[in-house]
């Protein structure tokens, strides 16, 4: 009964969409005295150019940016924020060869290919991706819209017809 | 002045003083209250009044690492963090390693929460009874002490605590298991009742497979609408506390009730540093107490003291309470109070998958699942190893967050609804042998910061555990295999100790031989009487069920026991 595979299952209700969370609100620089990184910026495009906006929110609406440096901030070893710093500055770097402008500058599609084709670690690629489909499969609009996410349900059947 | 002092004195007696708000000594405020006792509870950790529960109404978007432990927690907090339900909505109500520091003698993860309710805020609500077998275990097998009592003494008792704190189950009739006073059980799923019917053909009925057992109000009464609780909303978010007080928690229930007799009182902020035994009289007269904030000393005096620390505080607080009378720790003239501390062994599951009722899931939340009571040497002695194991079952389906592809494309497929197989599970929870090398004692030079010993823990597992391990993993793959599970993966969990499995016991053990154990058949100090123990510390041997409804059946025993002999004037 763990809550995280809670989280992921049922439940109904509509609330607003795209709204950032709360926390994202309060959220302000001061929080960020130590700022390990020094473009966040960059985030905005990796989360932008991995779930777009389209007719419906996509991960930089939600808040996905936010979450990633505050998360990796706050919650992973040196070595990991060490690793993802040099993967933003390679991700710049083949950017600006490519396109001669810096990451957070180029459309999506040039963003993502960039992602996918990179010479920098690709576990760290992934683990970004993975953070930015974490953040984006919590937030209030994809479980509100998409996954009938229901805080006390109140019942439990055990064996429904899909 | 003088008068003053006798004003003062008078104004801290109480008829019973309970040590610990949990959930035991929830249980002892109760039932002492009721009874018209004027009862002090003392609590070291902070006040959470019911509804207290800054986290319980969060999404999970709102949380800022969404649930996530930091590293600076984590780093600071190594034991504390093991536990699974330490999380960034629950860690306000766990211990922090620093505050608290004990002496690991042998790797020890001790799990405690300091505060009203105590662990009872936190606790996974799973609620068995013993059955004879478990009491009669210990003289069956040759353990160095024997249960004073037996399964027909404390039925009654298991009702009277079932009735009030509200247990959900179903009477499956089983003799390994006995039913209790239920309101309406969780349903299992499709899976786990496949599970349920291929055991009983396979094993002609020696292996039920049954929904669990838990402190949920299913089915509300009479007796839980008068506590202030409700229905339980199945959110199984339990950890942070419930505001509709759905399951059961001192918190939500025993405390406020003690609170409407008008007899009981309750002071946070007070560490019991001692029990204070007058030579004169022969008996317990109070207790002293450090305010946990200001760190002065008061006394606080009664004829009746329960002490409900969880085991190894209610350990620490007798062992500290040396007189000339005890110079070892109050009513401790065999020298084995601390000894014979044991646990429930954790360190395995088992894990699979199932590849039917494809067309089939689950809707809603259910805060329980289905569990496998033990079926090993329940009657007789069957295997290599001594005594046996229970174990948790649950089967569940998910959908799938399918992560593949870029762009436009990873954000159709997380679009998309597809479930995977059935998951299914185990957890194992085994028996282990109380033995006189598993201790607590108290460090003759360090101290806390309340000027209380620090505690030195000495527990190991051993060859039965060893083996029990190897049995659970055996039978569990072959009962997998027998209901057509697949993808069966055992583990072993390197690094769980003893005291993660949050069941510590013993050192202060029931018995009916005062030179082999401290308390007798109603809980009382041998040498002591007007001193009860009624949580983990009291219990001569461990079985396989979780353990707090028998401390709260226990304690509701005792309690009724002291009050029985206080208005005889016998305490
Ligand atoms: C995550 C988790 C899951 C669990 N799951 C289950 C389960 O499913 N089923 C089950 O039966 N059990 C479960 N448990 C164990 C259960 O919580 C304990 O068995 C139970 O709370 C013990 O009750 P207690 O009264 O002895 O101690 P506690 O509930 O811990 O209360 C002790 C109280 O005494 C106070 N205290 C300690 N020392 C002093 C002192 N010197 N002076 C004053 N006050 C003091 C503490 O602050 C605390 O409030 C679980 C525990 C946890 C943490
Ligand atoms: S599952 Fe029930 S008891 Fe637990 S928090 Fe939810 S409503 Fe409360």
């Amino acid at each position: 009964m763990e809550r995280r595979n809670v989280i992921k299952s049922l439940g109904i209700g509509l609330l607003g969409l795209g709204t950032l969370p709360s926390w994202a609100n309060n959220w302000n620089s001061d929080s960020f005295e130590n700022l390990t990184f020094a473009n966040s910026e960059v985030f905005i495009k990796i989360v932008d150019c991995l779930i777009p906006e389209t007719n419906t929110p996509g991960a930089k609406s939600i808040g996905a940016h936010l979450y990633i440096e505050k998360v990796i901030k706050d919650c992973y070893s040196e070595e990991i924020q060490n690793e993802v710093k040099q993967t933003l500055e390679i991700l710049n770097k083949e950017a600006v060869a490519k396109h001669q402008k810096s990451f957070e500058k180029l459309d999506n599609l040039q963003a993502v290919d960039i992602l996918k084709n990179s010479t920098s670690n690709k576990k760290t690629v992934e683990f970004l991706k993975n953070l930015t489909i974490r953040s984006y499969t919590s937030s209030e609009y994809y479980l509100t819209n998409h996954k009938n996410y229901q805080m006390a349900p109140a019942y439990f059947h055990g064996c429904v017809e899909i | 002045m003088a008068n003053f002092n006798i004003d003062s004195k008078k104004k801290r007696t109480f008829d019973a003083i309970v040590i610990g708000s949990g959930i035991s000594g929830g249980w002892a405020a109760k039932e002492l209250s009721e009874k018209g006792l004027k009862t002090l509870v003392l609590e070291r950790g902070k006040e959470v009044n019911h509804g207290d529960y800054p986290t319980t109404m969060m999404q999970p978007w709102e949380f800022e690492h969404l649930g996530q432990i930091t590293k600076e927690m984590k780093d600071a907090n190594p034991i504390a963090t093991k536990c699974y339900a330490f999380g960034e909505d629950s860690s306000h109500f766990f211990v922090k390693d620093a505050e608290h520091p004990y002496i690991q003698e042998k790797p020890f993860d001790w799990i405690r929460g300091y505060q009203t309710g105590g662990k009872s805020l936190l606790w996974a609500r799973g609620t068995q009874r013993w059955s004879k077998y478990d009491f009669e275990g210990p003289a069956r097998d040759g353990f160095d002490v024997h249960w004073p009592i037996g399964y027909d003494d404390i039925a009654p008792w298991y009702s009277h605590v079932e009735i009030f704190a509200g247990i959900s189950g179903n009477k499956d009739g089983l003799e390994s298991l006995p039913d209790g006073e239920f309101l309406k059980p969780h349903e299992q799923t499709c899976v786990e009742k496949h599970f349920t019917d291929q055991m009983r053909k396979h094993y002609n009925g020696a292996r039920p497979v049954i929904i669990g057992r838990c402190a949920h109000l299913t089915d509300p009464q009479p007796i839980h609408y008068q506590q202030g609780r409700a229905k339980c909303q199945q959110r199984n978010l339990c950890q942070r506390g419930c505001p509709y007080g759905g399951y059961f928690s001192s918190n939500a229930s025993t405390l406020p009730w003690a609170k409407m007799t008008g007899n009981m009182s309750m002071r946070n902020n007070s560490v019991v540093h001692s029990i204070i035994y007058d030579e004169k009289k022969q008996k317990a007269v109070g207790v002293k107490v450090i305010d946990a904030i200001s760190k002065q000393e008061i006394e606080y005096f009664a004829r009746i003291i329960f002490v409900n620390g969880s085991t190894v505080n209610t350990n620490i607080i007798l062992l500290n309470s040396k007189s000339s009378r005890f110079p070892n720790g109050l009513g401790n003239d065999n020298g084995l109070m601390g000894k014979y501390i044991h646990f429930h062994n954790f360190e395995t599951g088992i894990s699979g998958e199932y590849e039917g009722f494809l067309d089939k899931k689950t809707d809603g939340i259910r805060p329980n699942g289905s569990y496998i009571p033990r079926f090993r040497n329940v009657k007789k002695q069957e295997t290599d190893f001594l005594r046996g194991y229970a174990s948790g079952f649950s089967a569940s389906r998910m959908e799938i967050t399918n992560g593949e592809g870029w762009g436009e494309e990873l954000k159709n497929n997380l679009f998309e609804k597809k479930y995977g197989n059935w998951r299914v599970g185990s957890h194992f929870m085994g028996e282990t042998i109380p033995k006189i090398s598993n201790y607590v004692k108290l460090d003759e030079t360090l101290k806390d910061q309340w000027g209380v010993p620090q505690v030195r823990i000495h527990v190991e597992m051993d060859d039965n555990d060893a083996k029990m391990v190897k049995d659970f993993k055996e039978q569990l793959t072959e009962m997998y295999t027998l209901a057509g599970f697949t993808n069966i993966k055992t583990r072993s969990r390197n690094s769980w100790n003893p005291g993660l499995d949050i069941h510590e016991m013993g050192g202060v053990i029931m018995g009916k031989d005062p030179k082999t154990s401290q308390l007798n058949e109603w809980n009382q100090l041998h040498h002591c009487k007007n001193v009860f123990v009624t949580d983990g510390a009291c219990m001569t041997s461990n079985s396989t069920q979780n353990p707090s409804l028998t401390y709260m059946a226990l304690t509701a025993r005792a309690a009724n026991h002291a009050v029985d002999e206080f208005r005889k004037g016998n305490l």
